[in-house]
């Protein structure tokens, strides 16, 4: 026998699978080299590869949730990826090239921060945006105002900004102080649904869930929340939401929406879906469904990736469906989180975005503000709020009161206005690199699908229902994108025609977590590539507030409450053999 | 950092192999090619990360302690050989930094140390309101300090160009009469920022540059001296990823609680995911951004004006790694390059050549001059390609490897 040979084989029955514990029988399993590309039990050859062709990379060492994909480079794009790239690792400065522009209110300094390794948010005890702590910390905090009958529901405060900030730039306050802000874990002690919190071999599972608390005197705003809130006489209701990870999104923009449309209709014949976003009885999308550019004019304009030239809200008729975010708010990524994230979290200004992330709330509460003030007149005409309005030699503390609240109020256009004219802090040149660098990312290919465990797994997974959500599979359509305007009809990375599996249905459905997610409904989160999180972040934490730390606990919460469009399910899940529930662990770790 | 198609590389990663039974594999599990892998990573492990981590660690507590003797010795006292002295304990330290960026998978990503202590630009102007702001300079001063940096003052402001921004400007060591001079750079136009204040910054950055390196060794090694773990106790820093020091985990490879499942995973993990990482950042990022004119702002080191050292480290760190010791100008016969030619790999050869290419390309560069000065020179695209050539040959191995 030859040596190559002998090494082979040796390979191939060298290690056996250990489950969490250790204490099952060992399962013989192989490397999955030699089966990359080729059909292995019950899966295709096609699932080694998620984001198809253009879209997989090959990569699942750590970093490779930063890969471009084949379509990148097949494109000639390299270089516009490789410097949009540095805008979403390096820190935001306020003035200092070439990533200035920070404030001045500011949610994050840098994308990373809160996507570390480009994944999904970490669990963290603290909510921090400044310092070092901000380091993975991924989480938005939502604050609303909380319906009588259903407290994680409710309209969102106007004090502050829609994801709150807790970062400003000298001479100015945060509008919320994050020194104040508290993050208490809650262990779950029984289940509502009454699942047992011991699988019925003996091997137990724990729950937590958060409490997050804003005293009124973290508000640096005029009136505060809790102010209208005691008005109104509602109470406010916080709740914390976490970044996901990013790679493979340019690919879920390619997913027709017609396909989607389908899913939709068939889910609908099991499920109660969204009434904002499905009409059951209509048997079509609701109004609720469709994205309109939230800017007017030119802002909103753009083109197709075959050129055409769209006014505001005419693509595709007006009728883009919502697909992105937990909460379905956005129906393209070019005009999609990332997108406006990039202006809005930190508040760096560009030519088609002249508006400050900011309420009238903060800006009055500044303006009046003695301190505020004081810095200001100290700084003199250095400031841009330093405005001599009457033009008649003189600074006066009502002037720059003046100057504070129309600069720093969300409807004044920072280029174009009569106090302060500032210029864009990210050109049009760098927004399009940023772009081709978000769409550009590729999802990592399969792992071990020839492994007979995860293959068991991808079994179960099916016969459980789990697969009714997560829907496995999407083919792309000819990827005829939107993008804004102000970037002409430069290319994107274009995903045509690419058999992907993400394992999502693009549809929101209804856990009910105690504290769910504001809202309550929630977008199924695809689950490709996150099996590599540990690898590329470090840590493994699942769902919208970081509140499962691995995929048991994360199969659990669907499991919650009786009334989760999950239950059934997990209750299947609860049932299995720890060998069946580690088959499936294995299985989402490796797509 | 990226790599398009890496083949079936580390595909094996995901590959597999299942740690095996209750007990563990033992050695007498693993075929003959995972014995010489494993003994590769039990050299590389010690000899390449470990002894350039505690390299650095020592050379920034150096750094640490010369900038609070200058600090208490008084601006007005100091001389010029003290400054030069600190610039070049600076100068060690950043070669050991740079020269570890081809292991920068694991502590350094995982608790976000490469950002915390290497962040460019330095944002000089929020520098300048720390520093005009007597309160914020109070409470950098003294032991206290170092926590209050590391905290508060944010990755913009943290790390060695932080330091390097107060002793270097223009390509050389600050001169004396600049330090005790006011604060002339444009950004501190509008304040009256001092040396003292500025020594009182440069020294609770430093300490808290030396408290993130003493984090770095006593995350990868098991066996770290006391006097690492005694600090990172004190600071309360967390060392473990996943309850396991990071080398011990991957010296326990192939074994039930090790993340990496084969001795072919580490391997691959070192080739693909720490030295091809580094190259695709030397060449498509640190120069590519600025060369192409994306971004003629996008210059790392730009004080000291060290930038070629700093990629020429970096690719003398993928030698290291390949080579099997620190400072190793050829190959160990437990290293990486041994193991490919001992497997019969017929691109080793190739390896090499590209490696010395790499590097001959950036000393041709540097030659020239100094980065900030020279981007756009032809001998950058050369210098990248070179860059990018070794990064080709670096993945073809790791693809054969896994292979075998």
């Amino acid at each position: 026998m030859n040596k190559s040979r002998i090494l082979l084989i040796s390979i191939f029955t060298l290690f056996a699978s250990c489950d969490r514990g250790g204490d099952s029988p060992s399962v013989v399993t192989e490397s999955d080299a030699k089966y990359v590309g080729q059909a292995v039990g019950n899966f295709t050859a096609a699932e080694w590869y998620p984001g198809g062709e253009l879209g997989t990379t090959n990569n699942v060492a750590p970093g490779s949730y930063e890969d471009p994909t084949p379509a990148v480079k097949q494109m000639g794009l390299e270089t516009a990826f490789n410097h949009g790239e540095a805008f979403f690792e390096r820190n935001v400065t306020v003035s200092q090239a070439p990533f200035k522009g920070r404030g001045p209110a500011a949610v994050r300094k840098s994308c990373l921060d809160c996507h570390p390794g480009y994944g999904h948010g970490q669990w963290k005890t603290l909510y921090r945006a400044n310092g070092s702590e901000a380091f993975g910390n991924g989480y938005l905090l939502v604050i609303y105002h909380q319906n009588a009958d259903n407290p994680n529901d409710g309209p969102y405060v106007s004090e502050v900004t829609g994801m709150p900030q807790t970062m400003a730039e000298s001479p100015f306050l945060p509008p919320i102080d994050e020194e104040q802000i508290s993050i208490q874990w809650i262990p779950v002690t029984a289940m509502e649904s009454g699942i047992p919190m011991t699988f019925p071999d003996g091997e137990k599972y724990e729950l937590i869930y958060p409490e997050l608390i804003i005293p009124e005197s973290a508000f640096n705003t005029c009136p505060t929340p809790y102010e209208t809130a005691r008005a109104q006489g509602n109470a406010l209701g916080f709740r914390l939401e976490s970044t996901i990870g990013i790679p493979g999104t340019g690919l879920i923009d390619a997913i027709p929406q017609e396909d989607i449309k389908e899913q939709y209709a068939k889910e609908a014949r099991f499920a109660e879906l969204n009434p904002s976003f499905w009409d059951k009885a209509a048997g079509d999308f609701a109004a609720g469904a469709y994205y309109h550019n939230w800017q007017a004019g030119e802002n909103g304009a753009g083109y197709d990736a075959n050129g055409n030239y769209y006014e505001r809200d005419a693509y595709m008729g007006g009728k883009l469906l919502k697909k992105f975010t937990y909460a379905m708010t956005r129906g393209t990524l070019q005009d999609g989180a990332g997108a406006n994230a990039i202006w809005n979290i930190t508040n760096v200004s560009r030519p088609d975005r002249p508006f400050l992330y900011t309420t009238v709330a903060w800006a009055t509460a500044m303006s009046q503000d003695k301190d505020v003030i004081a810095r200001i007149k100290a700084q003199g005409a250095s400031s841009p709020y330093y405005v001599d309005i009457d033009k008649n030699g003189t600074v006066t503390d009502a002037e720059i009161s003046e100057a504070v609240l129309a600069l720093l109020s969300p409807k004044t256009n920072q280029f174009d206005n009569p106090y302060h004219n500032f210029e864009p802090e990210m050109s049009a040149d760098e927004f399009y690199d940023f772009m081709v660098w978000h769409r550009g990312l590729a999802i990592p290919r399969a792992r071990n699908l020839n492994d007979e465990s995860v293959q068991k797994g991808k079994k179960l997974f099916t016969e459980l229902g789990c697969a009714s959500c997560h829907r496995p599979s999407w083919t792309t359509g000819d990827d005829n994108y939107w993008a804004p305007a102000m970037n002409g009809t430069k290319p994107l990375p274009r995903y045509a025609n690419q058999t992907i599996w993400p394992y999502s249905d693009f549809i929101q459905h209804r856990l009910w977590m105690k504290n769910d997610i504001h809202g309550t409904w929630c977008r199924t989160t695809p689950l490709w590539g996150r099996g590599l999180s540990h690898l590329n972040t470090g840590r493994g934490d699942r769902l919208h507030d970081c509140r499962a730390r691995d995929v048991i606990e994360a199969i659990m919460w669907h499991g919650y409450s009786n009334d989760s469009d999950a239950y059934k399910c997990v209750e299947k899940f609860y049932n299995l053999t720890k060998e069946e529930r580690d088959a499936v662990v294995k299985f989402i770790n490796s797509i | 950092m990226k790599k398009i198609l890496k083949t079936i590389t580390v595909l094996a990663l995901g590959a597999v192999l299942f740690a095996c039974d209750k007990d563990n594999s033992k050695d007498n599990d693993l075929t003959d090619n995972q014995k010489k892998m494993a003994a590769v990573v039990e050299k590389y492990v010690p000899d390449v990360v470990n002894s350039t981590y505690k390299a650095l660690a020592d050379e920034t507590e150096k750094l640490y302690k010369a900038l609070a003797a200058a600090t208490n010795k008084g601006v007005n006292a100091l001389t010029q050989s003290d400054i030069d002295a600190i610039c070049s304990t600076f100068l060690a330290a950043r070669k050991y930094w740079e020269q570890s960026e081809a292991f920068l998978y694991g502590p350094a990503t995982t608790f976000g140390i490469d950002p915390h202590i290497d962040t460019w630009p330095l944002d000089v102007e929020a520098l300048a309101t720390a520093l005009n702001n007597a309160d914020q300079v109070t409470m950098m001063s003294g032991e206290d300090g170092i926590a209050y940096a590391g905290a508060k003052l944010g990755q913009e402001l943290l790390g060695f160009h932080g330091i390097e921004f107060i002793i270097f400007r223009e390509g050389k060591n600050r001169s004396l009469a600049a330090l005790q001079a006011k604060e002339d750079d444009e950004a501190f136009e509008k304040y009256t920022v001092t040396g003292e204040q500025e020594l009182i910054y440069a020294t609770a950055v430093a300490g808290d540059l030396r408290d993130n390196c003493y984090r770095l060794y006593a995350a990868w090694n098991p066996d770290a001296e006391k006097v690492y773990t005694d600090r990172m106790k004190e600071i309360e820093a967390e060392i473990e990823i996943n309850g396991k020091i990071f080398g011990e985990n991957m010296l326990e490879a192939a074994k039930l609680g090790s993340s990496f499942k084969t001795w072919e995973e580490v391997i691959s993990t070192i080739l693909v995911g720490g030295c091809s990482n580094i190259c695709a950042e030397v060449a498509d990022v640190k120069m590519g951004n600025a060369h192409s004119g994306e971004d003629i702002n996008y210059i790392e080191s730009p004080y000291s004006e060290k930038s070629f050292q700093d990629f020429i480290d970096n690719i003398l760190s993928i030698q290291y790694s390949l080579y099997g010791g620190r400072d190793a100008s050829s190959p160990a016969a437990k290293s990486i390059i041994s193991l490919l030619s001992d497997l019969g790999y017929s691109g080793t050869s190739a390896i090499q050549s590209k490696l010395n290419a790499a590097i001959k390309a950036l000393k041709d560069c540097q030659s020239k001059g100094a980065f900030v000065k020279i981007y756009a020179d032809s001998s950058v695209q050369t210098a990248m390609d070179a860059v990018s050539a070794l990064d080709e040959e670096l993945n073809k191995a790791a693809d054969w490897i896994v292979k075998q």
